[in-house]
Formats: C-alpha cells, sequence, structure tokens
C-alpha cells in the first residue's frame, strides 16, 4: 500500500537509499583547523569571565559578610554591655561632671573640685572607686545603697539649699545612718513639720521652694533646716540628706531631732 | 570495546559540565559536532567565508548560553535550531526577507560552495558530487534543509520539524521531494 516515494522515504530514513550512499561517498569537510582555535578560544574565553564573574566575587564576599557579621555583633554586645552596665558606670566613662557647693555662701567663689570634695560636695559623675576613697565614709555607705539610677536624675535637680549646704559643709562630723535609721529621723521631721513637710511628687518644688525661702529668710531655723532636708530626702538626694543632718545635729544639739539621730547614729 | 563506547558522555552530560566550568567536555562536544555542522553550514551558504562566519556564529551562540542550557532535547536538535535561527538573521541582515522559505539563498544555478577538495577526494567522486550538490543547491531552501539536517545531524523527522518549526507531515513532504529530486541528479549521472 505504500508508495514508492514513501519506500524511498523509509529507506532514506534509514540510511538505506541510494542518495544516502552517493552522499556519503562525497569528501567530507571539516572546518579549517584556524576555524577550530577560534570557536576553542571562544568556548574558553567564555569561562574566564565565569571565574572572575562568580568565583572572584565569592573570594571576597565571604570574608566580607563575616566582617559586617562580626562588627555587628560586637557593636550589639558593646551596646547591651552598655545599656546594662550601672548609670554611674556608664557616667564615669565619660567627662566628670562635678558640682561643687560653695562652702560658706553662695557668692563665694568656687572651690576646688576634684583634689578633696568636702562634705559638701555633690558628686554625679564620678567612678565609684572615687568617691569611696574622696568622701566620708557615712555618705559612700549610704550611697552604695542608693540607686544608682536616681544619680543620673541629680542634675535636673535643684542644687542644696546654700544654708544647709553652708552647714554641712562647714565642719560636720561624719554621720553614719542606714536606711531604716534615716527613714526613722525622717518620719520624726515630717511629723514635727506637720502637713507642710515635703512629700512624694512635689519633693522637687518643695526642695527648691525651702532654697528660695532659706535664700531670702537670713538666718536658717531649725524648721527650715528641717524642711529642706526633707526636701532633700525626697527628693532622692539622701546622701546630702545625711550631711545636712549632720550639720544640723552639731548646730542643734539640745534638738529632739538631734537626739533621735545621735541615737541612731552607728 | 562496547563497555568502553558505553562509558562516553552523551551529549548532554557534556554541555551540562561545559555549564560548569569544565572546558575538556567542551572540546569532546565541539569534536563531535564539528563537521556536520561545518558541512550543515557549507551546503547552505554561497560561499566558504560565509559558511564559517555562520559556524564560527552557532557555537558562539552556544557558548554565551552556555548558563541558561537546560536539556529538554538532545544536544544536536538544540545545536541546529541555533544554526538555523542564525541562518536566519544572517539571511535577514542581508535584505533577504520574507517568509521561511524566502529566507535562504536560491543558489540552484550554481554550486553553493566553493569547494577546495583534495586531489584524493576529487579523484573519487568528483563527477557524482559535483552533480549531487548541484541538484541540492537547486532543491528549495526548506527541502534543503530537511535533507541536511537529516543526513549531517542525524535528526528524524520530529527533531527536524523543533528546528524548522514545521510539522511532521510537512516534514516528510519536504524530504520526498528533495528524495525525488536528488535520485534524479543521480539518474542523470548514472544516464551520462
Amino acid at each position: 500500500m505504500t508508495s514508492p516515494e514513501d519506500r524511498e522515504l523509509e529507506d532514506f530514513l534509514a540510511r538505506r537509499s541510494r542518495v544516502t550512499a552517493a552522499w556519503r561517498e562525497l569528501p567530507g569537510e571539516e572546518p579549517p583547523p584556524a576555524l577550530d582555535a577560534r570557536v576553542r578560544a571562544l568556548a574558553a574565553a567564555e569561562l574566564r569571565p565565569q571565574e572572575r564573574g562568580r568565583a572572584a566575587p565569592l573570594r571576597w564576599l565571604r570574608p566580607a559578610a563575616l566582617a559586617a557579621t562580626l562588627v555587628l555583633s560586637i557593636s550589639l554586645v558593646l551596646r547591651l554591655d552598655r545599656e546594662a552596665e550601672p548609670p554611674a558606670e556608664r557616667l564615669a566613662s565619660g567627662p566628670v561632671d562635678v558640682r561643687v557647693i560653695p562652702p560658706q555662701t553662695a557668692a563665694l567663689p568656687s572651690a576646688e573640685p576634684a583634689a578633696a570634695p568636702p562634705a559638701g560636695v555633690a558628686v554625679t559623675g564620678m567612678r565609684r572607686e572615687e568617691r569611696r576613697q574622696d568622701m566620708p565614709l557615712a555618705v559612700t555607705e549610704l550611697d552604695a545603697e542608693m540607686d544608682e539610677s536616681r544619680v543620673l536624675e541629680k542634675p535636673a535637680l535643684p542644687p542644696l539649699p546654700a544654708q544647709v549646704a553652708t552647714a554641712a559643709g562647714a565642719t560636720a562630723p561624719a554621720l553614719a545612718l542606714d536606711e531604716d535609721a534615716l527613714g526613722e529621723i525622717v518620719a520624726a521631721i515630717r511629723a514635727r513639720l506637720g502637713p507642710a513637710g515635703a512629700t512624694g511628687l512635689f519633693a522637687r518644688e518643695k526642695a527648691a521652694t525651702a532654697e528660695r525661702a532659706a535664700a531670702d529668710a537670713g538666718p536658717t531655723a531649725a524648721e527650715e533646716r528641717l524642711h529642706a532636708i526633707l526636701a532633700l530626702h525626697d527628693a532622692g538626694r539622701a546622701d546630702e540628706a545625711t550631711a545636712a543632718l549632720a550639720a544640723f545635729a552639731r548646730d542643734f544639739p539640745g534638738d529632739r531631732i538631734t537626739s533621735l539621730i545621735e541615737s541612731l547614729a552607728e | 570495546m562496547l563497555p568502553a563506547m558505553a562509558q562516553e558522555p552523551d551529549d548532554v552530560s557534556l554541555m551540562l559540565r561545559y555549564r560548569g566550568g569544565d572546558l575538556a567536555a567542551f572540546e569532546v562536544l565541539y569534536g563531535r559536532h564539528r563537521g556536520a555542522l561545518f558541512r550543515y553550514c557549507m551546503r547552505q551558504c554561497r560561499d566558504r567565508s560565509a559558511a564559517e562566519d555562520l559556524f564560527q556564529d552557532v557555537w558562539a551562540r552556544v557558548v554565551r548560553a552556555r548558563r541558561e542550557y537546560h536539556p529538554t532535547a538532545k544536544f544536536a536538535t538544540y545545536l541546529y535550531t541555533i544554526a538555523h535561527n542564525c541562518l536566519v538573521d544572517r539571511l535577514r541582515r542581508l535584505g533577504r526577507t520574507g517568509g521561511p522559505g524566502a529566507a535562504y539563498p536560491d543558489d540552484a544555478q550554481e554550486d553553493p560552495v566553493d569547494d577546495a577538495p583534495g586531489p584524493e577526494a576529487l579523484a573519487l567522486s568528483r563527477e557524482v558530487g559535483m552533480r549531487l550538490r548541484q541538484a541540492l543547491g537547486r532543491l528549495p531552501a526548506e527541502q534543503r534543509e530537511a535533507f541536511l539536517l537529516h543526513e549531517e545531524a542525524g535528526l528524524g523527522i520530529a527533531e527536524i520539524g523543533v528546528v524548522t518549526g514545521a510539522g511532521a507531515e510537512t516534514v516528510k513532504s519536504r524530504l520526498r521531494y528533495a528524495l525525488k529530486k536528488l535520485r534524479g541528479a543521480l539518474s542523470d549521472d548514472e544516464d551520462a
């Protein structure tokens, strides 16, 4: 049923036809060597950019990625370490901020801040070790129990009332009071002063008011000193409050608060 | 001998190795196909210089496209599809525009190749070869290509259809016509 053309096609596809045989007898032409060389050079050249374009970036990409990872990790660790560090330590790494309250009057020129700070010096950015060496023992111990975060807040508070600072900074002996004793004394002061005593959220404003009142009123009365001490305590400035209590005890030896201070002092 | 032959890598694996950067694999692949592709180019072009340009262009496309190579057919089908496209592009650049059939040179009146065969080859089948080549050159481009793709590249009906974009029956028809004319040329030779 198949036509001669179909049969010829089948023979051709099976490579049995006369045409195929005659075609194969033709001399086989090959590309000249120069053409072969050009093609091989193309193939080789095509691989060279692959080595430069792919492998080369990988050679520097890995170290670069590693370095970037290390830098990020180290910076993250340092940041976490700084955040975990106590605020006082953080401040110590920066410039030290020492505020000096004049020992006699606010009008006096500043005392030498660094060498040997008197009892009235408020140190806000000093290293803990330096503070322990330079400050009176009692204040240092109290300071160690303080919430260090409050130290950071100190610059925003009003300075120690001049009269209190004057009294405490002159010749006040070191006073060792633990937290309970200080609390008891403060409670006694608060009871004595009545509802006018500085408390809670308004402590800072009270301290500022007490400072202004003290500056305006001339010689300091016992109640005004106690107001100032209470304001200092409520403002979280326990070390300054303790120093002021020591000065108060020296200046008002017969006062009931003085008796309480002496009885609770260690 | 058979086990050794069985261990030879096929074209697709060689091309994949070349894609991965193995130049030696390309050398083997090139050695397998260089002769047939060169003859395909020689038969499709008017002169040797154009055939060499076409040949180099085809291989250049193969090596440039190696990263995108994905084996979906025989490597020969892939190679001759590139060759077909290169030829069409080349003829378009030369100004021979039109359909696929018009894209090929009408070189029926002359031997399309400026051959320079050796004296031994000339002595063997000079007369038969010249008649057969002239008959091939007189074929329509589609018939000539179908013949060459089977005879030189070893492609079957379906693969020729893939390369040329024609259906199987069309390819068969082209081959039947081509064989009839080529057989006629041989008969003329025998008669002569």
